[in-house]
């Protein structure tokens, strides 16, 4: 099955490596859709289901910890999985972010395992070395 | 599994290897299925050495097939030596394992991988290494556009540090403007850490931290920090220069981080330990406090808080060292609140301070300047055949009323959809004034003098390719200003003068030009000294009387510099004329105009736009010429008595009292006129630095609007002629260069 993913970020760039990583982690992707900071990904929230938001922290207008607030306390988000992309220099800040009900974090920078792990556990649905196997060889035949 | 099934393997993997074809995608499948079938335990088994070369391999297939690799060959190359090493490995059999450590080590450096994929790094443990081998092989990262992307607004992001910097020289505690200086170190960091950077990486990081301490108030910045982080700004401009320039094929230069990054950490380590000796700083903050918001919203009574704060004072009279304890994780602790109200109301608190902030709701979208360049190209051909339709004979044929209509109609739209082209590759100058502000505090600093700056206008629009070229003209006025102008602070304490000069940037418009003022309060341009130098460099002899303007417009001429001594700022007598060159290749023009002892102002008039040209068409012979509107003065049918034949100056025309040479526009292009009695024709009075002289032509046709055409490379430096036009009838105009038809 393939997985809806938000992916927020204020850097543009930032975003392409994230959905290029991604993409070549082989995890089942269905649409990723982006947005640059925590209003905006509630806008986009409104029309499109994200089965996993991946957001960073630092970003004008509404940073991630707010956007996971407000994600949170919506009753029909609130099972929306979050999770953080962070950089090490503020660790009680991702504690926060967990105690809020983050479904975790990863730190920047990552590697296409590193976030396929990470989807994995939280979407769960494939097993991860067929997964793999399968979406090698689909991207292989033509 | 014995070896021999492994050599097979792997010699099926390297004809394999050596039969593919750049571009052949589907020929990579059975190479991956190869490398997996290697990679199963039970094949495996005895030769793990092996496995993390084969990691890499595949790996690098699946990079090929995602595209990450733009030169095909390049990587079937990568591949080929990846598997002699394998089997070279092989054929040393499990006791080389050091060397396939260390070949596997090298891989990442010519491989590439926009993501790391060092097989021994199991975990995502990234190293801020100080090491000097940092950059990872750009040439073989072959994803340009995530690059340029990441360049692009790297550097749009730094930009707008210098400016904010200066703000928060004046409000050191605002949370937002620490917060726009954050953010683009934090997301260099993160970017160039995918991207292997790790130079930009670890000063970003560094950097990043010590503005991280700054907004949650362990400290202020103050002047040694800021001077830090401008430091930072430009190097890191520099590393993206670097990386552009790689980008292109060029070489990939390592500079040495280690100093800078030192000089980093010790200036945090003063912030942090001048700061902890006073934990009360944070109370006497007029922002409100988390505390005082908590007591504010009855979460906690004032009775907590004062526990809470006691205990603040007394963990860090206990710890100094260390940053005070935050009061919200002294009331968690305390069991006094939770975490989320904590975070709301650091929330809240940040809300009450960004009330400037707020409010701004014009919603916007990031365009490629190339397209939008296309766009305007299109509509500009579009104006160009809407005329052609227009004036077409057949049409006018069987010109109806409707058709009348719907001809005008459409005239109008096309003109509106230009305006409206035209203004969307306008943007405020406000950015290249804001430029300034940095460029005359370092000028301060540099030159000792005490200098304001003073701007206004800066939301005048102009159009973005200008934006670039008018920058450094500006740069050279301003620490023209700042070297010569402006006085030291005790010849100005001496004249009477405030200490502190101030140089005025002002932009307006003004007949379809953009006109930017650079004033100064200095002391002025020396007339006097002028006059002397131009004499002695024969530009005027002992008996003129040039006017004050002519005297200080000479300064622009080449080789002029007044200056005693060359300072390290300007004055080497290079530039001036530079800048004039600059400014009039824009079709601009520049000004300048002093009061001894008051001060001088330079003046900066280009046009609007350089895609479009107001010109008056002119018709000599069967060729139509446009002159530039900005160049012309009158056009007038001299009388036979104007005319006058001088010898060694040759024609002249004598237009309101003064004799103006006169010059054959049929002759300079070699066509044939229709007349060539001046009293028969017309002449148009052009004007060109101060100097007039008429153009001799058949007739006038009318001023119109004309988008500019290049000629091409080849065309592009012919003397008397600036451009192309595509005229309403779909034929060629020349646009005329007034300067070179002169010269």
């Amino acid at each position: 099955m393939a997985y809806n993913i938000l992916v927020v970020d204020d850097s543009l760039s930032m975003r392409a490596i994230i959905k290029k990583v991604i993409a070549m982690s082989g995890f089942d992707v269905g649409e990723i859709a982006e947005a640059g900071n925590g209003l905006e990904a509630l806008a986009k929230l409104e029309d499109f289901w994200a089965d996993v938001v991946l957001s960073d922290i630092h970003m004008p207008e509404m940073d991630g910890i707010e956007l996971l607030k407000k994600i949170k306390s919506d009753p029909l988000m609130a099972s929306m999985p979050v999770v953080m992309i962070t950089t090490e220099s503020r660790d009680e800040v991702v504690s926060g972010a967990l105690a809020m009900g983050a479904a975790g974090y990863i730190k920047k920078p990552f590697r296409p395992e590193d976030i396929k792990a990470l989807l994995v556990e939280i979407l769960g649905g494939e097993d991860d070395a067929v997964g793999e196997d399968q979406s090698e060889s689909d991207d292989c035949d033509f | 599994m014995s070896q021999e099934t492994i050599v097979q393997l792997l010699n099926d993997l390297a004809a394999d290897v050596v039969m593919l074809e750049p571009g052949d995608l589907s020929s990579l499948g059975p190479l991956l299925k190869t490398v997996e079938e290697l990679e199963k335990p039970d094949v495996s088994a005895g030769f793990e050495f092996l496995l993390p070369r084969a990691e890499q391999f595949r790996d690098a297939i699946v990079t090929i097939i995602f595209e990450e690799f733009k030169e095909p060959e390049k990587s079937i190359e990568l591949l080929s030596t990846s598997i002699s090493k394998m089997q070279e490995a092989l054929r040393n059999g499990a006791d080389s394992c050091d060397s396939v450590v260390s070949v596997a080590v090298e891989k990442p450096e010519e491989s590439v991988a926009a993501v790391d994929v060092e097989p021994e790094s199991g975990d995502a443990e990234h190293s801020s290494d100080l090491d000097e081998e940092l950059f990872i092989g750009v040439d073989f990262s072959q994803d340009h556009d995530l690059y340029q992307g990441f360049i692009a607004e790297s550097n749009e992001h730094l930009d707008t540090i210098e400016e904010n910097i200066l703000n928060l020289e004046q409000d050191p505690e605002n949370l937002e403007i620490l917060n726009s200086i954050f953010r683009p170190f934090h997301t260099v960091k993160g970017v160039s850490g995918f991207m292997n950077l790790s130079q930009m990486n670890v000063i970003a990081h560094h950097l990043e931290n010590l503005l991280d301490d700054a907004r949650n108030q362990k400290f202020y910045l103050d002047g040694d920090a800021t001077d830090l982080i401008l430091d930072g700004v430009d190097f890191l401009k520099k590393m993206l220069g670097q990386l552009n320039l790689a980008l292109d094929g060029g070489e990939l230069e390592r500079m040495s981080v280690k100093p800078f990054i030192k000089r980093v950490d010790a200036l945090h380590q003063v912030l942090l330990g001048g700061d902890a000796a006073t934990p009360d700083a944070e109370n006497e903050s007029p922002a409100p406090k988390i505390g005082e918001i908590l007591v504010e919203e009855g979460v906690i009574s004032s009775d907590d808080l004062e526990g809470a704060l006691a205990e603040q004072r007394v963990a860090a009279a206990a710890e100094p060292e260390k940053a005070p304890k935050k009061i919200g994780k002294i009331l968690v602790d305390q069991k006094k609140t939770n975490v989320k109200t904590v975070a709301r109301a650091i929330r809240q608190q940040k809300q009450r301070k960004d009330v400037a902030g707020a409010g701004s709701g014009v919603s916007s979208i990031k365009v490629d300047m190339e397209k939008l360049d296309n766009l305007v190209d299109m509509v500009g051909e579009l104006v160009i055949v809407q005329a052609m339709i227009h004036q077409d004979p057949d049409i006018a044929g069987l010109v109806t009323r409707k058709v009348t209509e719907n001809m005008a109609q459409l005239s109008r739209i096309t003109s509106s959809l230009q305006k409206v082209a035209m203004s969307m590759r306008m943007v405020p100058i406000k950015q290249t004034f804001g430029k300034m502000v940095r460029l005359v505090r370092d000028l301060a600093k540099k030159t000792e003098k005490k200098i304001d700056l003073v701007m206004s206008g800066e939301e005048t629009e102009i159009d973005r390719n200008m934006v670039d070229l008018i920058y450094d003209p500006m740069v050279h006025m301003i620490r023209n200003s700042a070297d010569h102008g402006l006085e030291t602070p005790e010849d100005r304490r001496a004249s009477g003068k405030d200490e502190t000069g101030t140089i005025t940037l002002k932009a307006y418009h003004g007949g379809g030009n953009v006109i930017i003022e650079i004033v100064d309060d200095g002391r002025g341009l020396n007339l006097e000294k002028i006059r002397e130098k131009a004499i002695e460099k024969g530009l005027l002899s002992e008996n003129d009387q040039p006017t004050d303007q002519e005297l200080c417009n000479m300064i622009l001429a080449p080789g002029f510099s007044t200056a005693d001594k060359v300072t390290d700022v300007s004055g080497r007598g290079v530039g001036m004329d530079v800048v004039k060159k600059a400014i009039e290749r824009l079709r601009g023009v520049i000004e300048i105009d002093t009061n001894t002892g008051q001060g001088s102002i330079v003046t900066i008039k280009v046009p609007l736009t350089l895609a479009i040209i107001d010109g008056m068409v002119v018709i000599v012979g069967h060729e139509r010429y446009i002159v530039p509107t900005l160049n012309v003065v009158e056009s007038l049918r001299p009388l036979k008595e104007q005319y006058h034949t001088v010898q060694g100056q040759g024609e002249l025309i004598k237009v309101r009292d003064r004799l103006l040479p006169l010059v054959r526009l049929h002759q300079v292009f070699h066509s044939e006129a229709q007349t060539t009695n001046p009293w028969e024709a017309l002449v148009v009075v052009v004007e060109h630095e101060g100097e007039q002289f008429c153009l001799l032509v058949d007739e006038l046709v009318g001023k119109q609007e004309i988008v500019i055409k290049s000629l091409g490379e080849r065309l592009k430096d012919l003397p008397g002629i600036a451009g192309g036009a595509i005229m309403g009838d779909g034929r060629v105009g020349l646009i005329l260069d007034v300067a070179g038809l002169f010269t």
